[in-house]
């Protein structure tokens, strides 16, 4: 068996070895609410790791498949994961660990085989490889939510002073004339 | 270490007992002296409790409303959840007290996403906070039988419903099940939630220990270590006609349950257990929301500085003026 | 990365067991991102607030009055003895942990201080302190505690970290509601100055100049001058509204956040429509030209001082009765304190819709109809001409307001409007609407910029549930009846769901409403051209029955 199919067979447990890394970033009260509450509604913060982690581990397999060539997006689980975390309080090494914790993830399964997983450690370079891509993108992801949320703060400033600058006449007016809200530039968009 | 005092003073009581009755043959006092001293605790402490509420105003009118309001004829009202008038209010308290309406509520919520793990708690602390408290009341009424003359209809009646099943000799009782149930769940799920342990004081253990220190006592003596109930009632009967008389042959094991439940009487006033009479007066129930139909009045409002139109039209006139707005002085 | 534990200490923390310490000895951390700034001495002096200086919340010197404690053990003791809902809600909460996760803020934040129990217990543990036997006899035993300086912190990173929503108080068995204790535990801050400056800032300035953008008279005029010449260019009609008009019939009050930042300007757009639709006879006011109620943020009588403008308003201009646009906690402070406070109102009259006819006895005492109570009646008397195709390219969804939800009660007339001037509206799941509905995570004067995170976090519940329908039925619009929802949940949908924009209702009612004499529209309120079939609009004159295309929102999956 290859590393590829070990993985696929064992999706379940190397998740749920990397949902606990993932949380045991967060204070142990929060940790076992975001863990138990399963109600996708009660506990959306709970519900966008374990389903976004799932959508990302999918990728790495698809990318091992691809002998590391797949240049299918991880962009949206990835930013819906990181969403989350660039507003909770952590920094950006601390936000983004959690990508690299499914090494580790996937390395106690391996460990959990013994003798019999000794065959595996030969294929974990290109896994580690595969992480690591994915870890760079995340950096791009998590750079564009914290841009984002400066944006946000100025829209808002904008937006309050938009109508003091039309009265001074600072403003040509034409129609449209919106103050940022919706625009539909993919640029500033999260994805 | 905050469940553990609790469970230590629970058990500190209980040796009390042993103690004064047993070594020290202190039946007066356990028997007399302090079941007195509790009940008359528990009415003053319950009134003065009751009234320094009730006497509290309600400043504002504040219901919280869980449903459509009176509104346009054509739009449905939700009458109990939003009340309008007194009969509404009385549904929604009546749903309240007994059915723990807003308890339930959390049944509503609880939606799982795929046959995974289930995670009901919420819908368990209804049904355990509910079955407590009725079994309670059964268990309060089946004891009316000790402190009057013969045993009265009413009483007879709950004791049938409540021992219906027919199963065991003497017959087992399905409230002295439920309760025992109900105070151990709501024992484990304090310290087995995270949440709820995290937030749970000695104060919350304590009563939960007592009352299933409580109820072990009373079932022992029901089936287990049976006591005299002829002697029993003979004493109960003359502490109720206010002519207590030590009565021989009663078990250390009912002065044990007797001082608890002295200790519970007691304590009940000073504590949380106070919810019972507090969730009458709670002013986001117990209101309908017809503020805007009936004056609320306040009976400390006081008038307050404000700044009023010529002040503003002083500030602000000649501009007022360029921008063709009517002034009152030109 | 920073904190890397090995695998075998990482698995012994994932043991979940809770912290260490207890609450009472996690000392608060003030982290960015999670606090506004202090309010300045400016804005305290306007009003004559106690303690006015300026203060930096991040710093350990908070420059307190010496007699601090002294002040707030007085402070509690006479609101012990004003409030029954204050007295009976430090005395009987049983801590059974049903409101533990029914906050917004611990849902997003995970902070075991957000559980509702807890924040209420902050206060509670120094009540039991100073105020009953127990807690002066066993201390910390009893769940009791001294009032120290980090307690006075934790009070105000808490207290402004509730957005007195209500939520939790639809869960409680008891009904305790943890925005009287916030209320409580905010007018007890006040009284050492620490306040912050977005509540303040606006409060000094409604205080003054009627608003709380501090639009001064002519301003209020031009703005609305400018959405005039929008609303001629979009529909050819000259709409001329009056300004402290005596003797008109109605007076009309809306939050200021409508005449000034978008949004929220083109459901202001749309008030003006319908009402020069309909010829009403009403006046704007420039005194009282602010419906919403920073004041009520701040203390029980800030709120009230400002409160008092609508009625002195409509007595000084002879009006019949007033109307009252979109707007939360406004119509929290109007349905629940205006009469109490400032009534009674004996000389108006009981709004009358001089349209329809219809007598709104549901506002006999306070004589103040809501609008969207105004515009069901009069859609269900077919007085209005709408053509609901305008918004066929929305797909529309309702945010119940917590206000108006859990203060009130208004749900079935914003979605008899929606209907009505929409063909595609989808509820949000069960859960998330209605009594239940999530607070947009700003509410209560927390929408500044410096705790954008804590808004983005509280903001997460709510955007959760509108992303569910937008990913399931395509939904791309969120209707609200309520200022700070128009503007705080377009930057929360922007992050979290960028395709979903927030709309005023009005603003769906003017893009439907087919005006007399209008040209043939090109675009909708907000300059986007409009995509029409070509055909004659089929026009649904007003009581058509609503075409419910809900699929019921049920979550399923």
């Amino acid at each position: 068996m290859d590393l590829k199919s070990f993985l696929s067979e064992k999706r379940q447990a190397v998740l749920e070895r990397w949902l606990d890394y993932v949380l045991s970033s967060y204070p142990s009260q929060t940790a076992e609410f975001l863990k138990n509450r399963k109600n996708q509604f009660a506990n959306p913060v709970g519900n966008i790791i374990s389903e976004g982690i799932g959508g990302v581990f999918d990728a790495v397999l698809a990318d091992l498949e691809a002998g590391g060539q797949s240049d299918s997006g991880v962009a949206d689980f990835l930013e819906n994961i990181i969403k989350v975390r660039a507003i909770q309080d952590f920094s950006a090494s601390e936000a983004l660990g959690f990508v690299f914790s499914l090494k580790r993830a996937v390395r106690g399964e391996i460990d959990a085989l013994g003798e019999d997983g000794e065959g595996f450690y030969k294929e974990l370079g290109r896994l580690d490889g595969s992480v690591d891509k994915i870890a760079l993108a995340a950096f791009d992801v998590y750079v564009r939510c914290r841009e984002k949320i400066y944006e946000l703060k100025a829209d808002e400033v904008r937006k309050h002073t938009f109508r003091l600058l039309q009265q001074a006449n600072l403003i040509c007016e034409t129609l449209p004339r919106k103050g940022g809200e919706n625009d539909d530039n993919p640029e500033e968009k999260i994805g | 270490m905050k469940a553990f005092l609790p469970f230590l003073a629970v058990i500190f009581l209980v040796l009390l007992v042993i103690v004064g009755v047993k070594t020290a043959s202190l039946y007066f006092l356990f028997g007399v002296v302090v079941p007195y001293a509790a009940l008359l605790t528990f009415l003053a402490g319950v009134v003065y409790r009751t009234v320094k509420w009730g006497t509290t105003p309600v400043p504002f009118h504040i219901p919280t409303t869980c449903g459509q309001q009176k509104t346009l004829p054509w739009i449905k009202q939700s009458k109990i959840e939003n009340p309008s008038g007194t009969g509404g209010v009385i549904v929604r308290m009546l749903l309240e007290v007994f059915m723990f309406r807003s308890l339930f509520r959390n049944l509503k919520t609880e939606m799982h996403e795929g046959p995974k793990i289930t995670y009901g708690s919420d819908k368990w602390l209804w049904l355990a906070g509910l079955s407590f408290h009725w079994s309670f009341l059964f268990i309060v009424i089946r004891h009316l039988r000790f402190f009057t003359q013969g045993v009265p209809m009413p009483v007879q009646i709950v004791e049938g419903l409540d021992s219906f099943l027919q199963i065991g000799l003497p017959l087992v009782y399905i409230t002295d099940v439920l309760f025992l149930a109900a105070v151990t769940y709501l024992f484990i799920r304090r310290v087995t939630i995270p949440q709820v342990k995290y937030i749970s004081l000695a104060a919350d253990y304590f009563p939960l220990f007592l009352l299933l220190a409580i109820g072990c006592s009373g079932v022992l003596m029901r089936y287990f270590l049976r006591v005299d109930i002829v002697s029993v009632k003979t004493f109960t009967m003359g502490l109720v006609s206010l002519r207590p008389k030590i009565v021989p042959g009663i078990s250390t094991l009912f002065y044990i349950h007797l001082f608890l439940i002295s200790t519970l009487f007691a304590y009940f006033p000073w504590s949380k257990l106070m919810h019972m009479g507090g969730v009458f007066l709670s002013p986001t129930r117990n209101l309908a929301n017809n503020s805007r139909i009936k004056r609320h009045i306040n009976p400390w409002n006081y008038p307050v500085k404000v700044h009023t139109y010529a002040e503003y039209e002083e500030d602000f006139r000649e501009k007022m003026k360029m921008a063709g707005v009517p002034v009152e002085k030109e | 990365m920073a904190k890397e534990p090995k695998p075998e200490e990482l698995l012994k923390t994932i043991n979940y067991t809770p912290p260490k310490t207890g609450w009472m000895d996690t000392p608060v951390e003030i982290k960015p991102g999670m606090f506004c700034w202090g309010a300045k001495a400016k804005s305290l002096n306007t009003v004559g607030f106690p303690n006015a200086r300026d203060w930096n919340p991040t710093e350990e010197d908070w420059k307190l009055p010496d007699n601090w404690q002294e002040i707030l053990i007085e402070g509690i003791r006479e609101r012990l003895s004003k409030y029954r809902s204050f007295r009976l809600f430090m005395d009987i909460c049983v801590r059974c942990g049903a409101c533990a996760d029914k906050c917004h803020f611990y849902i997003g934040t995970g902070d075991p201080k957000n559980m509702p129990v807890l924040r209420a217990e902050l206060m509670r543990s120094v009540y039991r302190k100073y105020f009953t036997t127990p807690g002066k006899v066993l201390g910390k035993l009893a769940g009791a505690r001294e009032l120290d300086l980090q307690v006075l912190k934790e009070w105000w990173y808490y207290f402004f970290q509730c957005t007195e929503c209500r939520r939790c108080s639809v869960f409680c068995p008891y009904g305790i509601d943890t925005a009287e204790v916030t209320m409580v535990g905010r007018e007890l801050l006040n009284l050492l100055g620490l306040n912050i400056e977005w509540t303040m800032g606006p409060v000094a300035a409604c205080y003054m100049k009627g608003n709380h953008l501090g639009l001064e008279p002519h301003t209020i005029v031009n703005n609305i001058e400018f959405m005039l010449d929008d609303i001629e260019t979009i529909t050819g009609i000259k709409v001329t509204p009056t300004f402290n008009r005596k003797g008109a019939e109605i007076l009309f009050v809306t939050p200021s956040g409508d005449l000034f930042a978008d949004p929220g300007t083109y459901t202001c757009m749309g008030y003006l429509m319908l009402f020069h639709e309909l010829g009403l006879d009403y006046t704007w006011s420039t005194y009282a030209s602010e419906g919403g109620n920073f004041g009520f943020f701040t203390s029980n009588e800030m709120a009230k001082r400002l409160n008092s403008k609508i009625y002195a308003e409509a007595k000084r201009l002879g009006v019949k009765w007033i109307l009252g646009g979109e707007c939360g906690h406004m119509w929290r402070v109007l349905n629940q304190y205006m009469d109490t406070w400032n009534g009674p109102a004996d000389f108006l009259e009981v709004p009358k819709s001089p349209i329809t006819g219809t007598v709104f006895d549901n506002a006999k005492s306070t004589k103040m109809t809501h609008i969207i109570e105004f515009t069901a009646d009069l859609i269900k008397n077919g007085k209005l001409n709408l053509d609901k195709r305008r918004n066929d390219h929305l797909k529309v969804t309702f945010h119940d307001s917590c206000n108006t939800a859990r203060g009130m009660g208004l749900f079935e007339e914003p979605r008899y409007v929606i209907k009505n001037t929409c063909n595609h509206f989808y509820e949000m799941p069960d859960g998330t609407t209605r009594e239940q509905t999530f607070c947009c995570g700003s509410g209560s004067g927390l929408n500044a910029g410096e705790d954008m995170e804590l808004r983005l976090k509280g903001g997460l519940p709510r955007a959760n549930a509108a992303k569910y329908v937008h990913e399931k039925y395509g939904v791309n619009m969120l209707a609200n009846i309520c200022a700070i929802d128009r503007a705080a949940l377009t930057t929360s949908m922007n992050y979290w769901v960028p395709a979903v924009g927030v709309t005023g209702v009005h603003e769906l009612v003017a893009n439907a409403l087919v005006m007399k004499g209008e040209k043939k529209r090109e675009t909708n309120l907000r300059g986007d051209p409009l995509q029409m079939p070509e055909e004659e609009p089929e026009v649904a004159a007003g009581a058509a029955a609503p075409a419910e295309k809900t699929a019921g929102g049920k979550a399923n999956v």
